[in-house]
This record gives structure tokens, C-alpha cells and sequence, in this order.
């Protein structure tokens, strides 16, 4: 009897252990795929193409292990991933930084007034702010109306930029009326801007409904980043 | 002894046809009143390997037909551990009371053979313990790559034996995951096993629709833009078929396929529904309303539409009557949802009886289905009650079951329900989002 209480003991143990493993490998899951959106975020797909490979395949082997239950080797495969990551980031910008200051040495310059040394492209990444939104909303509310009037003034002083506004929503719901959701939103920012002056040939705009937030928790502070509409530099005019 | 030759000989030659089906205890089942299940036993089926007995193949494929079984919310399989006889062998004659007396009405039985190297053979036997009689016998041969494949065919042959309609297991999902970090579209066998990845843009592909037994319509951003594709699943070549710039989302397959209906925005105006050919061609504007008109479902007779608009502001459910033109013409769709503020996906049964959607409860979704059929008025039934999510509802080709996608881990994996049995099972265990399941058809009515 002892035995039997014993070993049902050790058995539950076993369990509460086998459980853990598979928390402790989904976390480390879960942070190697954050570190490597933030590698493709630093465009390492194309500044640091092996590393990002090689993170991404290895995300891919723990993703697989995972789903085979060998949680250990998952676990361990998914911190290699991460390293890969956090390398492939650091290369990328790296990288970037030096090719940038390379081709400012080399080419003219821009048809765009640059303020000196920094690139009009993360000039823009800075000056254009994203504006947020309320749950199944696309309304403008006046803190986004003020930013939406500071980023229309950088545009006017930065003719020239081909801007695509993406809308962006928070997980809940469902994808597709998400995606229609996104899609209001970019409108209702690319309309407002046109209000304020802004050539309409120079705005597009892009849903990615609630397929790419910014931060991965699930809870009301991370939908709240996420319910957004964010401005991208997709080309320079002469 | 003759007779019992005889009727081998016939199984042999007769394989993978019904041979000896006697009507089984058919129920009409009616979802307010959840029918008893049929308490099953499945003894481990016997293997007869070149390289000796292989207990584990038979332990692994009795239980993948027993998962099915159970997992139909049809029947109910009685622990192996409270068998009075444990023997894997069938006796000459069936020990009848022994499996009655523990409520047993139906017991099958399983001999595997390697007939040649790699080349299996399985007969498969359920028999009527209340009748003392065999109920459905089969003989499969294949691969053993195709094993389980027999195991699914089986649990649906059963599930006809017990109901006079034939299940839904020896079929396939699709969904989305973002296991390589974007999301693609994968397949896996119904019960989740082989999986496989058929897009790899690495950009955001979304919502699968199975058009037939090999190809599926979804979204893919190849160009950028949300744009409208078919898949083949085996070559996985893809046909663009809709690209406007904007938004072509949320493809759904009318009936025989002869159909799509999608949601688009054409050039100057926002997201309607439109109707065409399958191949994309001969578009028809549908909806034309100011507000998002998307996610449309099919009634099996082609005669509805369900979709989903937030004209009054917030997601519902509408309903158009596709016999009386467009919305421009004087067609107004009529709103199905009456509770809540958030109502979407919705999904028309394959008998058309049901229409399954889901409903945001405070910060949560939960699958709810409206009975067309209820006696005289509509009536809605409340299919999940959890802290977590349970979205994108799809169903089963037998109309008994849903798959969906649920977050009771933190991330989302694939999951299935019996309209009937209203218990949840998990189809996925992957540390990544699984979302937007797609249930093919059954793949046994193509000969497959």
C-alpha cells in the first residue's frame, strides 16, 4: 500500500515536472519568436541573412519538438534561437549603420532637405509617430488628431516620401473582421491627413488586421499598443 | 466452418466494401435532448508483423479509432480496464454476456496482417452486442503510411451503422499558424496528425477554404497587398483570383463549389461582398452599404447567404436572400443576431439546419449556433462557456461537429466539438497560434 501511495506520489511528480517542462518550453518559445520579430523588425532577413535563418530554422526544430512533447530539446533549441536572434539583430543594424554612412559619402543627396546626418528614412521612423484607437473603433480621438497634425507637419517639410499608413487591431476578434477593422483605420488616418493638406498621391495604405502587434501579452495595456496605425517610408521621389 | 470461409473469401475479395451491414439501432437525434451514447468497447487489435507481433501498432491504431469514436460524442467507450475478457484474440464465439453485462452494445475487433514487407491488410469487425451479431465488417489493405487513414474510414462506418449517416473523420484540416514565426497555411489528417506546410511566402497568409478534396482558397500578401489565392495542395501551385487593391478577404465555397463568395473593395468603393465563378471571373456585387460587409457562409442550397456587417455599428450577423438580387435592388439582408454587441463567423451547418458563429461575452468569445429547425421559431444554443476564446467555427462534413481555434493555454490551438455531446476536444498541441481551421470534405467519396 505504502509502495502503491509511493509511486502514485512519484507519479504525480513526474506529471507536475513533465508539465513544467512544457511551460518552461513554451516561455522560451515564446521569447525566441519575440526576439525574432524584433531581428526582422531590424531588417536582418537582408543584413544578416544567415543568422536569421539559421534563428528562424531553429524556431521551426522547437516548434516541432514541442509538438512531439520532447520539451527539454525544445526548450534548449528555442534559447539557440533566441541567441541566433539577438545576433542577427545586432549584425543587421549594425550593418545598416555602416552601409548607410557608406552610400551618404557616396551618393548625392536626396531630393529631401536632411537635417545633416541622420537618413530621411529613420528620420521619418522618428518623426511619425503612431496614433492609437479605442476596442472596434476606427474614430480619431484628440490626442490622435494632435499627433496625426505634428506628423503632417514633418510630411509638408519632407515632400518627396511615399508613405504607406498600415492599421493594425489588438487579437480579439475575429481575423478577417480585423482586417476590415485595419483597414478603417489606415482610412480614417490617411482621410484626416488629406484634410490637413497632405497630397493623396503620396499616401497608401495597408491592413494587417491582428496579425503583427506590437507586444504579445494579452492583457488590456498590450491591446491598447496594439490597436494602432503606423507609418511606413516605402519610397523616395526624385 | 464452410460458411465462415466462405464469408473470409468474400472480405478479401470484397475489400473496402460493405459486406454484411445489418441496420444497426438508428437514432434520430435531436440537439435539445442530448441522445445516450452507445457504450463501445475496442479491445487492442491483434498484429501479425513479418518482424513478430507488434503490440504497439495495435495498441496505437485502436486507440486512433477510439479517439474518433469518442470524440463524435456518439459513443461512449467502456475502460479496457473493467473488460471481463482482456484478450486481444477474438474466441470462436463471441463471449456475449460478458460484454453485456457491462452495458456494452457494440464491440469491435481489429486483425492486422503484414501481408509483405510494409503492405498491411486489417479487418476490421463491429459487432451488435444487443443482437449478437456482426454489425459492419471491412477489410482494408494499404501501407503503412495509410493505417491510420483505414482507422478514420472505420470510426465513420461505425458512426453510420449507429446513425444511418455516414461521419466526418477520414478528411483533413486546414489552418493558419505562426510557427515559423509568420503565419502559413498548414493540413493535418482530422485528428491533427501529419501536418504539413503548403504556403511558405513568408508574409501573412489567412483564412483557408477548402474548395474541394485538394485545393483551398486563402489570403496571401505575396504582392503585398490582401490578395485572393487558390491553392493545390499537392503542388502547391497558386492561381491569383482576386487582387484588387484593398482588401480580398474572407473566401467561402457555394455549393458543389460551383460558387465563391468573397469580400472585396472595388476601386472607390468599401469592403462588400461580391459573388463569382470559381476561378474569379464574373464578379457580382452583392452588398452596398457604407459599412464592412464581410465573412460570408453559404446555405447548403445556395438560396442564403449569411455574412457579417457592422452597419449598425458594431458586428452582426445578416442573412441575404440570393433568389432576390442585389442590395441595390431592393434586397435587404436580414439581421440574425439579436444578443450581444460583437457577433461574427458565422458557418451554415452542410444539412442547413444550423448556423454556428461567435459571440463576444465582456473580453471573451464563445460559439453559439442558431436552430433553424427548432419546432416553429428560431432558437439559439450556447455551445461553449469558458474564461477563454473560442473562434472561427467550421464544420464537419457531417454536420455533427465543429472545429474552431480556443486559447485555453494562452495560445490559441485547433479544437472540435460534438453539437451534441458539447465537449471540447484539442486537435493541436503547438506551442504557436493555430488559427482559422477549415474541415475538408470527406475523402472517401472521392475513392480517395
Amino acid at each position: 500500500m505504502i509502495r502503491k501511495v509511493g509511486f502514485s506520489v512519484l507519479a504525480a511528480l513526474a506529471l507536475i515536472l513533465a508539465a513544467s517542462c512544457g511551460q518552461d518550453a513554451k516561455k522560451a518559445i515564446d521569447e525566441a519568436q519575440l526576439a525574432l520579430n524584433q531581428a526582422r523588425d531590424a531588417d536582418a532577413e537582408q543584413y544578416a541573412p544567415d543568422e536569421y535563418k539559421s534563428a528562424e530554422g531553429l524556431l521551426t526544430k522547437a516548434n516541432d519538438e514541442y509538438s512531439s512533447r520532447d520539451y527539454k530539446q525544445s526548450q534548449a533549441d528555442a534559447a539557440s534561437s533566441k541567441e541566433q536572434s539577438d545576433l542577427a539583430k545586432k549584425r543587421a543594424l549594425d550593418r545598416k549603420a555602416e552601409e548607410q554612412a557608406k552610400s551618404k559619402e557616396t551618393t548625392v543627396a536626396y531630393n529631401v532637405t536632411s537635417l545633416g546626418e541622420v537618413p530621411i528614412i529613420e528620420q521619418a521612423r522618428a518623426a511619425l509617430k503612431d496614433v492609437n484607437f479605442e476596442f472596434d473603433s476606427a474614430d480619431l480621438g484628440d490626442s490622435a488628431k494632435e499627433i496625426l497634425v505634428g506628423n503632417a507637419k514633418w510630411l509638408k517639410d519632407h515632400p518627396g516620401l511615399k508613405i504607406q499608413i498600415e492599421g493594425h487591431c489588438d487579437e480579439r476578434g475575429t481575423e478577417d473582421y480585423n482586417l476590415a477593422l485595419g483597414e478603417k483605420r489606415a482610412k480614417a488616418v490617411r482621410d484626416y491627413l488629406v484634410s490637413l493638406g497632405i497630397a493623396p498621391s503620396g499616401l497608401s495604405i495597408i491592413s494587417y488586421g491582428e496579425s503583427m502587434p506590437l507586444d504579445s501579452g494579452h492583457d488590456e495595456s498590450a491591446w491598447a499598443k496594439n490597436r494602432r496605425a503606423h507609418f511606413a517610408v516605402i519610397a523616395i521621389q526624385k | 466452418m464452410l460458411k465462415k470461409f466462405v464469408l473470409g473469401l468474400a472480405l478479401i475479395l470484397l475489400a473496402g466494401m460493405i459486406l454484411a451491414q445489418e441496420s444497426g439501432p438508428t437514432e434520430f437525434i435531436i440537439i435539445s435532448k442530448a441522445p445516450r451514447k452507445a457504450r463501445i468497447a475496442i479491445p487492442i487489435f491483434k498484429v501479425k508483423a513479418i518482424s513478430g507481433e507488434n503490440f504497439v501498432l495495435g495498441e496505437e491504431l485502436s486507440e486512433v479509432l477510439g479517439k474518433d469514436l469518442a470524440k463524435s460524442g456518439l459513443f461512449e467507450l467502456i475502460p479496457r480496464a473493467s473488460y471481463l475478457r482482456s484478450s486481444q484474440i477474438a474466441p470462436e464465439v463471441e463471449d456475449w454476456p460478458a460484454w453485456s453485462i457491462l452495458g456494452g452494445q457494440a464491440l469491435i475487433r481489429g486483425e492486422i496482417v503484414e501481408v509483405s514487407s510494409g503492405q498491411f491488410e486489417i479487418s476490421l469487425k463491429l459487432n451488435d452486442v444487443v443482437v449478437q451479431k456482426l454489425g459492419v465488417g471491412k477489410v482494408y489493405k494499404g501501407p503503412k503510411a495509410s493505417l491510420r487513414r483505414m482507422m478514420h474510414r472505420f470510426a465513420d462506418e461505425s458512426i453510420e451503422w449507429l446513425t444511418g449517416k455516414r461521419g466526418g473523420f477520414e478528411s483533413r484540416i486546414a489552418f493558419v499558424s505562426n510557427k515559423t514565426g509568420r503565419k502559413e497555411i498548414y493540413l493535418a489528417d482530422s485528428d491533427g496528425f501529419n501536418p504539413i506546410q503548403i504556403t511558405a511566402s513568408k508574409k501573412l497568409n489567412l483564412s483557408p477554404a477548402w474548395l474541394d478534396s485538394s485545393r483551398l482558397y486563402y489570403v496571401g500578401y505575396d504582392q503585398i497587398n490582401p490578395d485572393l489565392y487558390l491553392i493545390d495542395a499537392f503542388s502547391k501551385q497558386k492561381t491569383l483570383i482576386s487582387a484588387q487593391t484593398g482588401l480580398n478577404i474572407s473566401p467561402a465555397v457555394g455549393p458543389a463549389g460551383k460558387k465563391l463568395a468573397f469580400a472585396m473593395e472595388s476601386p472607390g468603393n468599401n469592403l462588400d461582398i461580391y459573388i463569382a465563378n470559381p476561378d474569379g471571373s464574373k464578379t457580382q456585387r452583392l452588398t452596398y452599404n457604407p459599412a464592412s460587409d464581410l465573412e460570408p457562409s453559404w446555405s447548403p442550397d445556395g438560396h442564403y447567404l449569411a455574412f457579417v456587417s457592422d452597419r449598425t455599428g458594431s458586428p452582426q450577423v445578416y442573412m441575404i436572400d440570393l433568389y432576390q438580387g442585389s442590395e441595390a435592388e431592393g434586397n435587404r439582408p436580414v439581421r440574425l443576431s439579436t444578443t450581444g454587441a460583437y457577433n461574427t463567423s458565422p458557418a451554415w451547418s452542410p444539412d442547413g439546419r444550423f448556423l454556428a458563429y461567435s459571440r463576444r461575452i465582456e473580453n471573451q468569445f464563445d460559439l453559439f449556433l442558431i436552430d433553424f429547425k427548432a419546432g416553429d421559431k428560431r432558437t439559439e444554443v450556447q455551445l461553449t462557456s469558458t474564461s477563454y476564446n473560442e473562434e472561427d467555427p467550421g464544420w464537419s462534413s457531417d454536420g455533427r461537429m465543429l472545429v474552431y481555434s480556443a486559447n485555453p493555454n494562452g495560445n490559441y490551438d485547433i479544437f472540435m466539438i460534438s453539437i451534441y455531446s458539447k465537449e471540447p476536444v484539442q486537435i493541436t498541441d503547438w506551442a504557436s497560434n493555430e488559427t482559422q481551421p477549415s474541415w475538408s470534405q470527406n475523402l472517401f467519396e472521392k475513392g480517395g
